[in-house]
């Protein structure tokens, strides 16, 4: 886990420092984080994406959304909803949180999965 | 699903306000475009690419997309201007056309390598810059109508690099609003010859890199064909769709630019074509070929020396061979891949498709005439294996483009065709008797029928072709079906004698075919049926396994009724035995009664003449209306008693007797040699003619021909013939008074021969052809009577074997049978135009003969007469069917 070069795992820091180690596969979800890790660029180097605009809090409920996405892409079973408790980080606040681009159009898979399972929202 | 369509995605509207201001932004932009700059220089591991991510989007989102994208543009541009400048130095010595080929390969290849890395290093570049701003590329670039940075890049290297000028040492002006600068000029320039490109001159080495290659002086070639593969990719990919301007300017379009196949496919198609038109024309006319002229200038070509046709199949081959690999290492797209394929067959095989067929001494038609010629007797019936293989092999080649086997099809119809008709010529003149002309007919068809499954790959068409090569010169006259049916007759008499089943199976196997061919079906019948009453009347025939055989292989291709009445001969001689059974036991029963014994058989010593009667149904049996001759009394009196009886046995039944065909046997003794005391006997098979005559002998030694003809009313041919038989030099029982081998006339005499010896005690009577017994004193026989004995004086005319013509009996036969087809058909249609009437008539005849179309007009004619049809009034075409 400490070694920084094994690519099976990356490292995410947020803009409160805050390190998150997940597995590559599951970073290379979000198309901005594929290019980054694949291509020449310093983060492919080191195998760590820092995130200067995005806290530790928004971050891991990004990251619970990813591996929430990697269990139930392509599966048959029924798929629970993507839970974000009140207390949590609301949809406003991860619009705030996370202003970077990606939200829009490499986790806009997210947000819309998030407005989805909003009350009174989901009626498909 | 749902929710894609509900939820649309937003741009994120921010809570701040705060706009980017100008500064801000250029030096934003600065520090991205040294970014470029250093991912042009493959730095790219020193930057953050979340931190370029961050800082283009952030210029994206402050409107600054414009700014951005033209910065790209220009950056990409001004590495690309670098890379075309030095590419077109490199350019320079190579452009000329004239240029020696051998010596600037090396050149060529070192520019071609180049422009290839300049290629691949700005793709790596072009890539990494689109992920730094795959936002603009989502956001500014689609409500813009731009190109996608990724598509910007191919647009800029095509426009910077490929299409450069080699004239133009200034940087091309690319006007990044995305209607590049140079489609305004095309505008101006278009009247003009356009100036050659960097791309230009790339093409054409790469179609001299190719030619090299084909003409086998590539050194290194898989590496060199790599750097081409690489080329050619890279004109794919610049061709790729994209978007040039935006729908506010006018003329704007989404299209793409076909640099592939505007800059290399044709070119390289067109060099193919030239290529293979030249060699192929050079190989087989002795280097007289179009491609020289061409070939003159820019390397110096040796004329090649001619090809034989089969070395040209082999070259042909290993060429068609050569493109597909080499297209297949190059990975030329599907359809050039077609193309390239199709220009080759075209340029070597279908061009030339006639030349290879008529070569003098290699071609297929003279390969063809070695193979099916490896006559009958020289070294066997062994086939060429070798130009068999070679055949195939050119079929093979052949068959790729489907119109040039025609060519070979041809080739085979005529040779079948001249061969046929050389073997047609042969009977004709006598040179051949008709069993070897149907075994030169049989062994040709093996030979063909090899030459079709193997060489031609057993191919629908050419056996189609085939038969009906063989059916035109079969049928070209009635003897193809009369010399089948005396073949047969040899086979069944002797041929299959003691053969096993396999061997009896094979054989009529293949006189199956050749009969399947006939289109005088009803001739065949007719002579099947008189040398099938031979048979089975002289107790001739080999084999009662392969006579049964042979009808049931006829009934199976022509059915019942084809076979009906020989099945009936075969029926009457079956029931002959049982009664000849009976009679025997009736004669038993009667010798022990005193009163039996008839006073003329006094002659034959008291003792009864044992007669053997075979009772045949009229219609069945080739009819043969001779009127009895006089027959020895003892034997008419034992012919009587057989009358009788079966008259007796079966009444309403009428006997007529056919002293014509009947064959006896007779105890004739010689006077003793000297030394011995002993009367010499012979046994004497001879035919029931000659009984009668040699009867006669009884009571006189000599007897003039007039006194014989009195006495036995024997038919003046008949006894002419038989009597001849009688006085040959292997079997002299006569002795004759003239001299020579004809009897000259009706007062030659004949002598009892006291002289007689054989060695034998029972002795066969061989019997002269027809030919020998009257020449010089008739002549009105047909000529082509070849074979041994025809059945009767009045048959003899009209079933002469290895005759041409139709026999009178098919002949009338064949007018009941088409004058009832007609009727029937009429009777149903009530109305019918005539040439419906016609091919009507002669499908449902096609099983037994052909009609020739105007012999049904004659018909209907008849049956117009006779008030069967009447024509139409108003149509005079259409025939109509009175009740």
């Amino acid at each position: 886990m400490e070694d920084v070069n094994d690519q099976t795992y990356v490292k995410l820091i947020s803009a409160d420092a805050q390190e998150f180690f997940i597995e590559r596969r599951i970073a290379l979800q979000v198309e901005t984080m594929k290019a980054m890790l694949e291509g020449n660029f310093k983060e492919s180097e080191e195998g760590v994406i820092r995130f200067p605009d995005i806290g530790g809090a928004t971050l891991e409920k990004v990251i619970q959304y990813l591996h929430y996405k990697a269990k139930y892409s392509n599966s048959t079973t029924r798929i629970p909803e993507f839970q974000i408790e009140p207390d949590e980080v609301s949809v406003a606040q991860l619009h705030v949180k996370v202003p970077c681009g990606w939200t829009l159009f490499s986790l806009h898979e997210l947000q819309s999965n998030i407005i989805l399972q909003l009350p009174g929202q989901h009626n498909n | 699903m749902a929710s894609n369509k509900k939820f649309s995605i937003k741009p994120f509207r921010h809570s701040f306000t705060t706009s980017m201001d100008q500064s801000t932004a250029m030096s934003a932009f600065s520090s991205l475009s040294t970014a470029i700059d250093e991912i042009h220089s493959r730095n790219a591991s020193l930057l953050s690419f979340e931190e370029l991510y961050r800082n283009a989007y952030n210029l994206v989102l402050h409107k600054h997309g414009g700014l951005l994208y033209d910065g790209v543009a220009e950056r990409l541009g001004w590495h690309l201007e670098k890379s075309a400048i030095k590419l077109v130095e490199m350019a320079g010595g190579l452009d000329a056309p004239s240029s020696a080929l051998g010596e600037d390969m090396n050149a060529a290849i070192a520019f071609l390598t180049s422009l290839s890395c300049t290629w691949k290093e700005h793709r790596v570049t072009t890539v990494m810059v689109r992920d730094i701003f795959m936002y603009m590329d989502r956001t500014y670039v689609q409500q813009n109508r731009k190109m996608t940075v990724y598509e910007l890049g191919l647009f800029l290297f095509r426009r910077v690099v490929w299409e450069r000028s080699m004239e133009d040492s200034k940087p091309s002006a690319v006007d990044l609003d995305g209607k590049p600068a140079a489609i305004a000029e095309d505008g101006r320039v278009g009247e003009n010859e356009p100036p050659r490109t960097l791309g230009n001159v790339a093409s054409t080495l790469l179609l001299r890199v190719i030619r090299n290659h084909r003409l086998d002086r590539l050194d290194d070639a898989p590496q060199r064909i790599a750097l081409l593969r690489s080329c050619i990719h890279m004109l794919l990919e610049l061709s790729m769709p994209n978007v040039v301007g935006n729908d506010s300017r006018a003329g704007a379009s989404s299209s793409a630019i076909p640099v592939y196949e505007r800059d290399f496919e044709e070119g390289f198609l067109g060099e193919t074509q030239d290529f293979y038109r030249g060699e192929s024309a050079g190989r087989l006319s002795g280097g007289i070929g179009l491609g020289d002229s061409e070939q003159g200038n820019s390397d110096s070509f040796k004329p090649p020396a001619k090809y034989s046709a089969m070395e040209y199949v082999h070259l042909a081959k290993s060429r068609i061979e050569q493109e597909k690999s080499r297209a297949a290492s190059l990975d030329l797209p599907p359809p050039t891949k077609a193309q390239l394929l199709r220009i080759v067959e075209t340029e070597l095989i279908e061009r030339h498709a006639k030349t290879l067929v008529d070569m003098e001494g290699s071609g297929f038609s003279s390969l063809l005439k070695e193979v099916t010629s490896s006559h009958i007797g020289v070294a066997g019936n062994a086939i060429d294996k070798a130009r068999i293989a070679d055949l195939g092999i050119m079929y093979d080649l052949f068959s790729r483009v489907p119109s040039s086997v025609n060519h070979l099809r041809d080739a085979l119809s005529e040779r079948i065709r001249i061969d046929g008709r050389s073997l047609v010529r042969d009977q004709e003149t006598n040179a051949a008797p008709p069993a070897t002309f149907v075994k030169g007919v049989l062994a040709m068809r093996e030979r063909f029928g090899v030459v079709v499954a193997e060489s031609l790959r057993g191919e629908k068409k050419s056996q189609k072709r085939m038969k009906e090569a063989f059916e035109d010169f079969l049928n070209a006259d009635a003897r193809a079906a009369n010399c089948l049916a005396v073949y047969v007759d040899e086979l069944l008499r002797v041929g299959l004698r003691g053969a096993d089943e396999r061997t009896v199976s094979v054989e009529l196997d293949r006189v199956i075919v050749i009969f399947r061919y006939l289109a005088d079906k009803d001739v065949f019948e007719a002579y099947y049926k008189n040398h099938l009453a031979r048979r089975l009347l002289g107790n001739k025939s080999g084999s009662e396994e392969a006579e049964r055989a042979m009808v049931s292989l006829l009934k199976a291709e022509c059915g019942y009724q084809f076979t009906s009445k020989l099945e009936g001969m075969f029926n009457d001689m079956r029931i002959s035995k049982e009664t000849a059974e009976k009679y025997r036991a009736h004669k038993k029963s009667l010798n022990s009664s005193p009163n039996s014994s008839d006073s003329r058989d006094e002659e034959n010593g008291g003792k009864a003449v044992d007669v053997e009667v075979s009772v045949l149904t009229t219609g069945y049996w080739p009819s043969q209306n001779v009127e009895p001759c006089i027959l020895p009394p003892p034997v008419k009196a034992a012919m009587d008693r057989f009358q009788k009886y079966y008259l007796n046995t079966y009444t309403g039944r009428k006997l007529s007797w056919q002293t014509s065909t009947g064959s006896a046997e007779i105890r004739a003794t010689f006077p003793p040699t000297k030394g011995s005391t002993k009367p010499r006997r012979h046994d004497l098979s001879v035919t029931t003619y000659q009984m009668c005559i040699l009867v006669l002998f009884n009571n006189r030694d000599t007897l003039t021909l007039k006194q014989i003809r009195e006495e036995t009313q024997i038919p003046e041919d008949e006894l002419r013939r038989h009597l001849v038989s009688l006085c040959t030099p292997k079997c002299r029982v006569l002795k004759k008074g003239s001299k020579g081998k004809a009897i000259s006339g009706d007062d030659d005499t004949f002598t009892y021969n006291a002289d007689y010896t054989s060695k034998m005690t029972r002795v066969k009577v061989p019997m002269v052809s027809m030919r020998d017994a009257t020449a010089g004193s008739i002549s009105e026989v047909a000529g082509g009577d070849l074979a041994g004995a025809a059945a009767s004086g009045a048959a003899a005319t009209s079933l002469v074997d290895g005759s041409a013509t139709v026999p009178a009996a098919v002949e009338e036969d064949r007018r009941h049978l088409l004058e009832a087809a007609i009727v029937r058909i009429m009777k149903a249609r009530k109305q019918m135009n005539h040439n419906d009437l016609v091919a009507e008539a002669t499908k449902q005849l096609s099983g037994r003969f052909v009609p020739p179309p105007q012999f049904v007009k004659k018909r209907v004619e008849s049956l117009i007469e006779r008030e069967y049809l009447e024509r139409d009034e108003n149509d005079r075409r259409v025939y109509i069917y009175m009740a």
